[in-house]
């Protein structure tokens, strides 16, 4: 499967030939990539085949060790990340929401989650006030101004995570499993959340493995095989149409049912809902 | 297991497990981990209280605590003491902490400590003076080494006063500390902190600590009771202690990763080595005067015990 629709707005991220290794692991390779401005990009693959690092590769938290990116025009290095205006303007540009929200929860109470992104990159105080206020009423989350992290349910960690990304207003918001650990409801308004940012102009860049959530979160997938590298880039609906290609790349599997007084193989996906017609 | 396909050796009786050391050390852990995660939320519900103190600023109520807890240790006489405790208990409950629990907290455990390092102050051959108790006639002075011991073991007057003005001394600074703590949620006292120019990055250390063990507490717990469905009867001291290391171990893998990744958030969000925190504490006409009260407290007392 290759990209069709390869025309449009400007790129904010253009990786080539980019590869990634822990040590001697290797996370990524022979990655190429391009992220337009304003659109939706789901990051599809299975489980440890390296969604989470081209996601902080994206937002320079490692760096490739070979090829390159290229953001907002610029080539993305550790170099140039030292400098500390450009790695403000680059920390104000893009936000990544991590998978596990208690890793990104870190301050003593909600209030000074929110006011952490801005204040590190020097907003001046009213300013700071106004955003959290802001991002506080946008989320819903006024009540829980004063919680301390430990005292707040599954579904709040990710809105408050969400909410100390939002409160930088980033151009590129990136997300890990976004999500994993909410109920249906509250995915269904997170969902929507993205789906407005988006309108608004923001781009979006979501790891997943949830395929239910696809046509909402992505005008493109890109889908990462076991071999590390990418197996297509194509829409949501070209991806899901693959059967042979999402049980190659193990997005789907197949196991054998017992109907009363048969047996039959047929594909599945793991989602909350599970209902099929025989 | 005959047929494993039937689950038959699931439905087999099961035979007697008795307890051994290694479900009452996994059972004592997750009841302690219980406990600690429900005294936060005490504690943090105590704070946000509508009582005097906790309607202070932050800053100003550690100032006025910590000056009551040096006028305490200031303090010689046992009336003195006794009118900080009066103090202290009065403040517990204008903040609406409960006056048993205030009680129990510091005088329940505290004396026994004190008590044993108060205890050689009472007798004679440490503290000279009245005798109140003779305890024993030795018949002789006897003295071995350093030891010199008097003919006779008394407990003296000034030694009793002694023991019972440091008991006083320990328990009123207790009280205050505790009263500090328990109006005082942990964020706004770090931050409070910063009134005595203590670095940022350590405050910012200790808040991410205290953060990160309601994490550790909570995998430690998962991890315990993971072990503990899959224990079946008595385990064996070596087995315990080798599922233990390697539970130790599994904890430390996680903490270092949990690290690793805590540390990557903070870059994402513009974190570059110089920790930058804001509060929105105001101090109003209230405060001013509760540092007054206390500056005239303490100083009245000090100085008319000195007269």
């Amino acid at each position: 499967m290759i990209d069709s629709d390869n025309a449009g707005a400007r790129n904010v991220f253009e990786l080539r030939d980019v590869e990634y290794s822990y040590e001697k692991t290797l996370a990524l390779t022979n990655v190429a990539l391009d992220i337009r401005q304003g659109e939706k990009v789901a990051i599809l693959g299975a489980n440890g085949t390296g969604k989470s690092t081209l996601l902080k590769l994206l937002d320079a938290l490692c760096f490739p060790t070979k090829g390159t990116i290229t953001a907002f025009g610029q080539p993305l290095t550790e170099h140039l990340l030292r400098e500390q205006a450009y790695a403000h303007a680059f920390r104000r540009r893009v936000g990544l929401v991590f998978q596990d929200p208690d890793v990104q929860l870190f301050s003593p109470t909600v209030w000074d989650e929110l006011a952490f992104g801005p204040l590190q990159l020097g907003l001046p105080r009213a300013e700071i006030l106004e955003r959290i206020h802001g991002v506080m009423a946008l989320m819903g989350i006024e009540k829980l101004k004063d919680r301390p992290p430990y005292r707040l349910s599954g579904g709040e960690k990710k809105k408050v995570a969400l909410a100390s990304v939002l409160v930088v207003e980033p151009d590129v918001l990136l997300l890990d499993e976004p999500t994993a650990s909410l109920d249906p409801r509250s995915q269904t308004a997170f969902i929507d959340m993205l789906l407005e940012m988006n309108e608004r102009g923001t781009t979006l860049v979501a790891a997943t493995h949830d395929l239910d959530i696809l046509e909402d979160i992505a005008d493109r997938a890109c889908v990462i095989g076991d071999d590390h590298s990418i197996a297509a880039i194509a829409s949501p609906g070209n991806i899901l149409s693959d059967r042979q290609f999402l049980l190659a790349t193990n997005l789907i599997h197949e196991h054998p049912h017992r109907h009363v007084d048969r047996r039959h193989v047929h594909p599945h996906w793991h989602r909350p809902h599970h209902d099929h017609e025989h | 297991m005959a047929n494993t396909a039937g689950g038959e050796w699931a439905l087999a009786p099961v035979k007697k497990a008795g307890r051994g050391t290694g479900s009452r050390f996994v059972e004592g852990t997750l009841a302690g981990i219980a406990r600690t995660i429900q005294d936060a939320v005490f504690y943090e519900e105590l704070a946000q209280r509508p009582g005097l103190l906790q309607n202070l600023d932050p800053r100003v109520r550690l100032v006025g605590l910590l000056a009551l807890i040096l006028a305490v240790s200031l303090a010689q006489h046992i009336p003195t003491l006794i009118v900080f405790y009066l103090v202290a208990l009065a403040l517990a409950l204008l903040s609406r902490i409960p006056a048993g629990f205030f009680v129990k907290r510091v005088w329940l455990f505290m004396p026994f400590f004190t008590g044993v390092v108060a205890l050689p102050v009472i007798f004679n051959f440490v503290t000279p003076g009245r005798p109140v108790v003779r305890l024993l006639d030795l018949g002789s002075p006897w003295s071995f080494a350093f030891l010199s011991l008097p003919r006779e073991i008394a407990l003296t007057e000034q030694g009793l006063k002694t023991a019972l003005t440091l008991i006083l001394r320990v328990g009123d600074s207790v009280s205050l500390a505790v009263l500090l703590v328990t109006t005082s949620r942990w964020a706004h006292l770090l931050k409070a902190l910063r009134v005595f120019r203590v670095p940022q990055v350590f405050v910012l250390i200790l808040a991410m600590t205290y953060r990160y063990v309601f994490v550790l507490l909570q995998i430690t717990s998962a991890m315990l009771l993971a072990r503990k469905s899959r224990t079946m009867g008595h385990l064996r001291g070596a087995d315990h202690r080798r599922g233990l290391g390697a539970s130790g171990g599994t904890l430390l893998a996680k903490s270092y990763h949990l690290s690793d990744e805590i540390y990557s958030a903070m870059l994402s969000r513009g974190f570059a080595g110089e920790a930058r925190v804001m509060d929105d504490f105001r101090v109003s006409g209230r405060d001013w005067l509760w540092l007054l009260a206390v500056a005239c407290l303490s100083g009245f007392i000090i100085v008319l015990e000195r007269l």
